[in-house]
């Protein structure tokens, strides 16, 4: 049933057709779930036998089999966890810039993916890389508590400048980050290094991850945004003077995106780019799925 | 294309200043963006000086503007087809003031004209011309809707007379060619052969209306003087009035004095009847009316009374001669107030001045002889050969008149008598001119045809025969005639009335020298005087009004209408010439104070029944009759412009199609087309520079 955000019901009812593309199920995530992982669980789905070691439980030998065998194998079941979904969406300055739309849009890629993977039955938390210690919302299970993932996005507001790799190691310890997927909603605009050491601390604890950067127009062709004067970085405050051509800018530009793609696609990382002028619903239901994100 | 002030392109020069600012402008200008690592290995780099100045829309728009203003400085200008001249003539005549259902006729004239000015096109150019005055309301041709609406709706009608042809004419005159077309709207009725291109948009009706048409004070003339310059013991108003409808009226007319009703006469007049009114004022009334405030001081030693033993002021007083008297006339059906009322100031007539002007000393003992019969007057005879022209044994027709010219410098209410129309003509007061002695003139058995009411043919019978020397008038003056001789089966005017700028002329086609002296002769003749004399001091609309002198000095003249204005007096005559409202006029200057009353008399506007057009081209005239000698000329809207003393000028270069006006060139101005291109780039970019601040 779906609930009450800013996100429009049409589509909360299309999301509810998708899932989260889960590769395999890491160690770390919480028992109980409906996937079912590579492990002797307790479930009832049987999976196959295995001989019989000590401090097996013996109510789970087969004694038909050893009747017939004259060994002892006990019956092995699938073990089903619950996924762990961390949405991680940068609130530093750079997101309001050019436009407080783009932040904006970057929270309701998080809810739409938060949404779908309430649906399937996951827990999801949203944290934010913003200066100060790293915190995030409580795990959520239910889809109507998607609700209260976006009362608590609302409160906040792009501001200042983090060390991505730094606010990612303590994340990981503050938030005990482990296992599960987690999916990183940012621009991008960060040194290049910074970013590809802070996405392989996660991947060293075992986090599925999935990088979304959300750019708009204008950043992607700077050109057309700026074509004279003196640009001041929103984060850090450096100033320089523009003094070259547009087609060094989209040079540039194309440069530094084609880096960042090629890392994830190197350390098989799902990643997408999102324009600011491709609507919300192209977004979700076409190129996340094609990007392995959703199915 | 060329420029009219080619040192306005060196504005030119501030299109590089521009340049300057904006590149000014683009290195100080900061851009917050949202990181700088996509350039990092950029800004590693030395920025190189950027040459070429960074842009955008607002810089072009500016840019375009600068460029503009040049150009509009230059005032550019370029051969083109002519834009269509339109003369919109807005009848302002006092026929206006009528109304027609509650509503005044002006009011329809202007909305006839507000909906052509509604449809006035871009390459249209309207002037607009009212008739009474005869002005032009817009100083050259213009195209601003908004501003000819303004100025029809401001006009007000006057109280004065008004020619379409004349209006036409000034229109003319300042467009410098005939107009393409000409929309007059009006009351009269459109005449029958127009121009395609001159449309009269009639408003009127025929509309009842009474009219007092002129006013007159007469005093009898063959009766002793009072003895001691008395005042006469009764004075007559002679009011003309005429019915203009098609039903016989009941009319009252009354004459007033300080709101105090003298007399009063009530008289039925039959459809488009005209009646003199006689009206008797007697002394005891007006003995009992209070002493009038200050009287007009007289210059000293100038006043033609001191010579003639004029009476004491004190005798003025007690017949208020100075007090005009109000006239006034009211009927049932009248549909025009303007000519309801008039006043007349009963003056000092105890004696008439008369001179007697003429080369042949016959014609002088002969109407000598007719004046001493009445010992009211006082003649004198005019020598105009002693002084300069009495050098020569036959001076020159220009000497006389000359020597006329300084004499009636100082006659000016004299009733000149002569037998040369010229004299008459140089006068500046009311003249009777009788036709020269020649000597084929003998006295026949004529009739004397009286059909016509008028003052001058008072006791005449309508048909009777009288020995009469009949002398055809060398020149005819315009007027009514008043009296036709019947004479071997044709008929010829006789005797002509007419009023010209306040003047009365009356013409007599008689030889007094050859014609036996008759009842009727003398009859006519004191008529004539008295008629003459009787416009002395009447002043209608549109005459300049004369007062003074007065010294130097600020002088407040207060309207009938109730304005006021206040001017710095030069010292001497005062003279205001606005008299476009008949009433009173007040004029004072420190404790002194005068009162000039301004008469509308005016028959053609008066007859809002009957109107006739005013469109074709005719002589001027004040007279309210028509001419004795009517010429038929061509409507104005077939007369060739050459008839009307303006050539169709066509500018240098212009090719004049068949129509006139198709393929006439000339050099239209594009300053203002220009300029608002200006303002129209500097909105836009006001609009675009205030829709990017806000996103």
């Amino acid at each position: 049933m779906p609930t009450r955000t800013p996100l429009d019901p049409s589509l909360l009812r299309r999301l509810e057709a998708l899932q989260l593309a889960i590769r395999r199920m890491r160690w770390g995530s919480v028992l109980g779930g409906r996937y079912a992982i590579a492990r002797r669980g307790s479930s009832i789905e049987f999976a196959d036998y295995a001989p019989y070691t000590p401090g097996d439980d013996i109510r789970s030998i087969d004694w038909n089999l050893y009747a017939r065998l004259d060994r002892l194998y006990v019956k092995t079941y699938q073990e089903e966890v619950e996924l762990s979904v961390e949405i991680i969406v940068d609130a530093t300055a750079s997101m309001a810039l050019p436009t407080p739309k783009k932040f904006t849009r970057a929270l309701e890629l998080a809810w739409c993916l938060a949404y779908v993977a309430l649906i399937g039955h996951h827990r999801v938390r949203m944290s934010w890389i913003a200066p100060g210690v790293p915190h995030a919302t409580p795990w959520c299970t239910r889809r109507a508590q998607l609700n209260q993932l976006t009362e608590w996005a609302g409160r906040v507001t792009p501001r200042g400048s983090v060390p991505m790799a730094e606010w990612m190691r303590k994340a990981q310890a503050s938030l005990r980050i482990h296992g599960g997927s987690a999916i990183v909603v940012t621009d991008g605009l960060v040194a290049p290094a910074e970013l590809f050491k802070a996405l392989h601390g996660l991947m060293m604890q075992r986090v599925e991850l999935k990088l979304l950067q959300v750019l708009t127009p204008q950043e992607l062709h700077p050109a057309r945004l700026f074509r004279g004067g003196v640009l001041v970085d929103s984060e850090s405050g450096q100033t320089h003077e523009l003094a070259y051509g547009a087609e060094e800018l989209e040079r540039a530009v194309l440069a530094h995106n084609e880096q960042l793609s090629r890392f994830c696609t190197r350390s098989g990382i799902a990643f997408a780019q999102h324009r600011l002028d491709e609507s919300l619903e192209e977004a979700v239901l076409k190129t996340l799925p094609s990007r392995g994100f959703l199915e | 294309m060329n420029f009219l002030f080619p040192l306005g392109l060196a504005w030119l020069a501030s299109v590089p200043v521009l340049v300057w600012l904006w590149r000014y402008a683009t290195s100080k200008h900061q851009i917050r963006v949202s990181s700088l690592v996509p350039f990092a290995h950029l800004l590693r780099r030395r920025p190189a000086r950027r040459q070429r100045v960074v842009v955008n829309w607002l810089f072009w728009l500016q840019a375009a503007c600068l460029v503009l203003i040049a150009l509009a400085l230059a005032e550019p200008a370029f051969r083109g087809h002519a834009t269509r001249t339109v003369l919109l003539i807005l009848d302002t005549s006092a026929s206006l003031q009528a109304t027609h259902r509650g509503s005044p006729l002006l009011s329809a004239a202007k909305a006839r004209l507000l909906s052509r000015i509604a449809h006035l096109g871009s390459r249209e150019r309207a002037l607009l011309v009212t008739t009474a005055p005869v002005r032009a309301l817009t100083p050259e041709p213009t195209g601003d809707r908004f501003a000819l609406q303004q100025l029809v709706g401001a006009a007000s009608a006057s109280d004065l007379g008004g020619r379409l042809s004349s209006a036409a004419r000034l229109g003319q005159v300042l467009l410098g060619a005939a107009p393409d077309e000409t929309v007059a709207a009006t009351d009269e009725p459109a005449p029958e052969a127009l121009a395609p291109s001159v449309r009269v948009e009639s408003v009127g009706e025929p509309l009842p209306n009474v009219a007092i048409l002129g006013v007159d004070a007469y005093e009898p003339l063959c009766v002793p003087a009072p003895v001691g310059g008395a005042s006469p013991d009764q004075a007559r108003l002679i009011v003309t009035i005429q019915n203009f409808s098609g039903e016989a009226q009941e009319v009252s007319v009354e004459a007033r004095q300080r709101g105090r009703v003298l007399t009063q006469q009530r008289l039925r007049l039959e459809a488009d009847q005209r009646l003199p009114v006689a009206l008797s004022v007697a002394v005891e009334q007006a003995e009992t009316l209070p002493v009038p405030a200050p009287v007009e001081p007289r210059p000293s030693g100038s006043g033609r009374n001191a010579g003639r033993g004029g009476r004491p002021a004190s005798a003025l007083m007690a017949f208020a001669p100075q007090e005009p008297v109000q006239v006034q006339v009211s009927a049932p059906h009248d549909a025009l107030a303007v000519d309801n009322q008039a006043w007349v100031t009963l003056q000092d007539r105890a004696r008439l001045s008369v001179v007697v002007a003429s080369d042949a000393p016959s014609f002088a003992e002969t109407i000598g002889r007719w004046l001493d019969a009445c010992p009211r007057i006082q003649w004198r005879r005019l020598d105009l050969r002693s002084g300069p022209a009495a050098a020569a044994e036959r001076p020159p027709r220009s000497a006389l008149r000359s020597a006329l010219m300084a004499v009636a410098a100082e006659s000016a209410s004299e009733v000149l008598i002569t037998d040369q129309l010229s004299q008459a003509q140089a006068w500046p007061s009311s003249s009777l001119v009788f036709a020269g002695h020649t000597a084929r003139a003998q006295a026949a058995m004529v009739y004397w045809l009286n059909v016509a009411p008028h003052a001058i043919t008072t006791y005449l019978r309508s048909l009777e025969p009288v020995a009469t020397a009949v002398t055809p008038l060398a020149t005819l003056e315009s007027g009514e005639p008043v009296l036709w001789a019947l004479a071997k089966g044709t008929r010829v005017p006789l005797v002509l009335a007419g009023q010209r700028q306040g003047r009365r002329l009356v013409q007599c086609a008689i030889d007094p020298t050859a014609t036996p002296s008759s009842f009727s002769l003398i009859v006519l003749f004191f008529n004539s005087v008295r008629w003459l004399s009787g416009s002395q001091g009447l002043l209608m609309t549109g005459e300049p009004l004369v007062v003074g002198p007065l010294p130097a000095g600020p002088v407040r003249i207060e309207r009938p209408d109730g304005t006021r204005e206040r001017r710095m007096h030069e010292g001497g005559v005062l003279r205001e010439d606005a008299t476009d409202r008949a009433g009173l006029y007040r004029v004072a200057q420190g404790g002194a104070r005068f009162e000039r009353a301004v008469n509308f008399f005016d028959a053609v506007e008066s007859n809002t029944y009957a109107r006739r057009s005013t469109w074709a081209v005719e002589e001027a005239t004040d007279s309210a009759a028509p001419s004795s000698r009517p010429q038929r000329v061509p409507s104005l809207g077939v007369l060739p412009s050459p008839m009307l003393g303006i050539p169709r000028r066509a500018p240098r270069g212009a090719a004049e199609g068949r129509d006139g006006t198709s393929s006439r060139t000339e050099r239209v101005p594009l300053a203002h087309q220009v300029i608002s291109a200006v303002l129209a780039l500097l909105v836009i970019e006001w609009l675009l520079y205030v829709r990017r601040g806000r996103t």
